[in-house]
């Protein structure tokens, strides 16, 4: 194991000629393999030359020698994956994607395997940073006390001048990535999720805590931000909209697809705290009379989002609503048999204007997932879903964020 | 009309960071090292006063802009921009510029309720104890509280300097008449004023309370107000305690070597209570800042060495953290206990300190405002650099000039 801070600013030389300072490392990053690729020097001119590993002799306690001249050395061929490691990693914040927490780098650990060095470790503990300012073996702590090493593998740069679309990062689940970007704060946390794809932001975003979700929005350009909307479910999506400043609100609505939209204007006008307030109309309808096999192959076509996806709406004429089903009746249930059979009879609803402790009780009552808010004529406005009945449940403090509170 | 009223959210929204740092910017080495300056030298600091709001103004709309670009905290971008190295000497400055404030803290706890009769042996330990119990239970917001408080005790000062008759012709033309006094003395109160007015820990908290408040630059203009706003009044209040102490203790010939002394210049609104206010508004002033200032110190150095920070986290999540928080307190507590040390001396000396130091965080915070990969399109203007320059040289200069009069033995 080396560490790489202990080259940096070593002399280059080829046979006695002094041809300069070592400044940087490149490396190609490759989501398991990261390998060591050259060598960035500063040459005695003040210009900064890369060079291939191939042309390296040794690299020594000392000195590091090249088998040629700086002159007769190619250019290290530029590479889209490529990271210099002093410039991106150290001293810089990362993702432990295991950990799911952002690090500070204070070293980066690298393994030699024959000619190849690879990249195994970075460091971000005290041990790291009291060996790279320098201090004696004898005045440090035991190995094992006070480290934190983390496996390149789960090792996500966060350095903006990368440009990377975060492929370790995107593989975590949204609620982390939200703690992340809730310690990153509003300008970095917008940076990062304007980085990841739409689904997967919009994911994110809906558990940031509302205040920090509008600071970010506002970050966004309207265009981004009408496409990670989107892709939000139109409950969560109203509630962000109307917690914006209105001209903010107006040019993101401008840029939306007109079908989301509509949904969204839909929810606005109802009023936060009721059952309106917090309902999804992105759900799931059938009508009486249809199989189970032809509501399966509906429930296929359609794919509704998750927290939807547990019950479904029975309609009858009119939009009117017959009653639930759930998913587990449908799946046990012979193919050929008729749904109306399976309907849970006086099924519980609400209209958008019940408050929202009613609302809970119900949930808590019948131990719903889903429960249909209806209008005067019992037609179907949309859904509460359980998870926005839990956010309502969950005093503030068990979610306590990361943001410190200096004031 | 809904317009008006989130704009009326965003001020009060955002008013906060630069006015809250302010008001705790005047502590128990304000407080004291104003009074001096009055008592000992009248209006002849204050041209000094006027001088270093602009430069105050100059620094803090920087740090804002900075904080509002990069949406991160001082001392990450001192570690990202210059390395290891330079992270450990600008935390060495920091820490102990911070220590000694602290310690200047105690000692405003300690005089302030020597007036009213309590022992240092009791006040200092229990207060000590309370600071490290709300931080470690993650109460934090009584700071708050406090603010109106140490806002009222000001307002005080402000009153009893229009009671006490001074002489407004002499005390305005101060304001631009500079005047030069070659004594060690006059210099110590020179720079300890320039450190009480810019201190290195105001610029690091400051900056994080605005990435805390989500403040970006689309929220810009308000934060720039809100840090004018804050920069005029405390200095605004500078201004007054200088005249109120210029206008009483001057006059009456008391040159301020305890508290006692000092609390003398409120006599004209408070008569013979005036100790007692005086006690009440230095405890309280001592007590916002030795809670803020241990605790920005702790959230400083764990940030730039990337150790977990937090109040809200507990000892075992960031040691380090509490640690260092908890030995700041300890220390700058038990500093304070040593039999028969001089409370107002100990206080402008810690100011003298952070003016000293001052000038090395300045420079860190120039050149990040200078930096395109960290600013952008924000970095500073060629008269914005200038006059900074002119700042920090000016600063500079004044220590020097105190280190030669030391040496040459003329106090």
């Amino acid at each position: 194991m080396r560490y790489l801070s202990h080259y940096l600013h070593r002399q280059v030389h080829f046979k006695k000629q002094h041809l300069g300072e070592l400044v940087d490392w490149v490396m190609n990053a490759r989501p398991t393999q990261a390998e060591l690729a050259g060598l960035v020097i500063l040459d005695n001119e003040g210009r900064e030359r890369s060079i291939s590993l191939n042309d390296v002799e040794s690299l020594g306690h000392r000195y590091i020698y090249l088998k040629r001249s700086l002159g007769e050395c190619p250019e290290l061929a530029p590479a889209d994956d490529q990271i210099r490691l002093a410039e991106h990693i150290l001293d810089k914040q990362v993702v432990d994607t295991r950990k799911k927490k952002v690090y500070r780098v204070n070293d980066i650990e690298v393994e030699q395997e024959g000619e190849r060095f690879l990249v195994r470790w970075v460091d971000a503990g005290l041990a790291g940073l009291l060996n790279r300012l320098g201090l004696p073996e004898s005045l440090q702590p035991k190995p094992g006390k006070m480290q934190r090493r983390i496996a390149w593998a789960d090792v996500e740069p966060l350095d903006p001048d990368l440009k990377s679309s975060f492929e370790k990062l995107s593989k975590m689940h949204p609620a982390d990535i939200a703690d992340i970007v809730e310690e990153l704060g509003v300008t970095q946390g917008a940076d990062l999720l304007e980085r990841l794809d739409d689904e997967t932001a919009a994911e994110t975003l809906t558990e940031v805590e509302p205040e920090m979700q509008s600071d970010i929005m506002e970050e966004i350009k309207p265009q981004d931000a009408a496409d990670i909307i989107e892709e939000m479910e139109p409950d969560d999506a109203a509630d962000l909209i109307s917690d914006l400043p209105q001209e903010t609100a107006r040019q993101i609505m401008n840029e939306m697809e007109s079908e989301e939209k509509a949904e969204v204007q839909e929810l606005l006008q109802y009023p936060e705290d009721s059952a309106g307030g917090i309902m999804n109309n992105d759900y799931l309808a059938v009508t009486r009379g249809l199989t189970v096999e032809q509501v399966l192959n509906k429930f296929r076509a359609d794919q509704p989002e998750p927290e939807v996806a547990y019950n479904l709406i029975v309609t009858e004429a009119g939009e009117k609503l017959a009653g639930m089903l759930s998913l587990r009746d449908l799946v046990v249930a012979q193919p050929q048999s008729k749904i109306d059979d399976l309907i849970a009879p006086d099924t519980p609803s609400v209209r958008p204007d019940t408050p929202l402790s009613e609302v809970a009780d119900l949930f808590s009552k019948y131990d719903l997932v889903m429960l249909p808010v209806v209008d005067h004529a019992r037609q179907v406005l949309g859904v509460i879903t359980v998870d926005d009945v839990i956010e309502l449940m969950v005093p503030e403090k068990w979610k306590r964020s990361h943001r410190k509170r200096l004031i | 009309m809904k317009k008006l009223w989130i704009k009326l959210v965003l001020i009060f929204g955002i008013v906060g960071p630069g006015l809250i740092t302010s008001f705790a910017d005047n502590d128990a080495g304000g407080i004291t090292t104003y009074s001096i300056a009055g008592a000992r030298y009248g209006y002849s600091l204050l041209w000094m006063l006027l001088l270093i709001t602009f430069v105050l103004a100059f620094f803090q709309e920087m740090v804002a802009r900075l904080a509002a670009v990069t949406g991160k905290g001082l001392s990450d971008l001192i570690r990202e921009e210059f390395g290891l190295r330079w992270t450990l000497f600008a935390m060495i400055v920091l820490l102990v510029a911070n220590f000694t404030t602290t310690i200047a803290n105690f000692a405003g706890i300690a005089a302030s309720l020597e007036i009213l009769g309590v022992s240092k042996y009791i006040s200092v330990p229990v207060t000590a104890l309370a600071l490290w119990l709300l931080v470690v239970k993650g109460s934090y917001r009584f700071v708050e509280r406090f603010f109106l408080i140490v806002a009222l005790f000001f307002a005080a000062y402000v009153i009893a300097g229009f009671m006490a008759k001074p002489d407004w012709g002499l005390a305005v033309g101060s304001l631009v008449k500079p005047t030069l006094v070659w004594k060690a003395d006059y210099w110590v109160i020179f720079i300890a004023t320039i450190g009480t007015t810019i201190t290195p820990w105001m610029q690091f908290y400051l900056q994080s309370s605005i990435v805390d408040k989500g403040i970006t630059m689309k929220h810009y203009n308000y934060a720039k107000l809100d840090v004018f706003v804050g920069t005029f009044f405390t200095n605004f209040i500078s201004f007054f305690i200088i005249v109120t102490c210029a206008a009483t203790l001057f006059k009456a010939g008391i040159p301020v070597h305890n508290a006692e002394d000092a609390a003398l210049a409120l006599a004209p609104i408070a008569g013979k209570y005036s100790s007692v206010l005086f006690a009440l508004g230095l405890f309280v002033a001592s007590m916002m800042a030795a809670s803020i200032v241990p605790l920005s110190t702790s959230y400083a150095i764990c940030e730039a060495f990337g150790m977990e920070t937090g109040i809200n986290k507990n000892f075992s999540q960031a040691p380090i953290f509490f640690s260092l928080y908890t030995l700041l307190l300890i220390l700058g507590g038990a500093a304070i206990l040593i039999p028969g040390l001089p409370l107002i001396k100990v206080m402008l000396f810690a100011q003298t300190v952070q003016g000293v130091l001052l000038p090395i965080i300045l420079i860190f915070i120039l050149l990040l405002l200078n930096n395109r990969d960290v600013m952008g399109n924000h970095v500073n203007s060629k008269f914005y650099n200038i006059a900074a320059l002119i700042s920090v040289a000016g600063i500079v200069l004044a220590s020097l000039i105190l280190l030669v009069l030391t040496l040459m033995g003329k106090t």
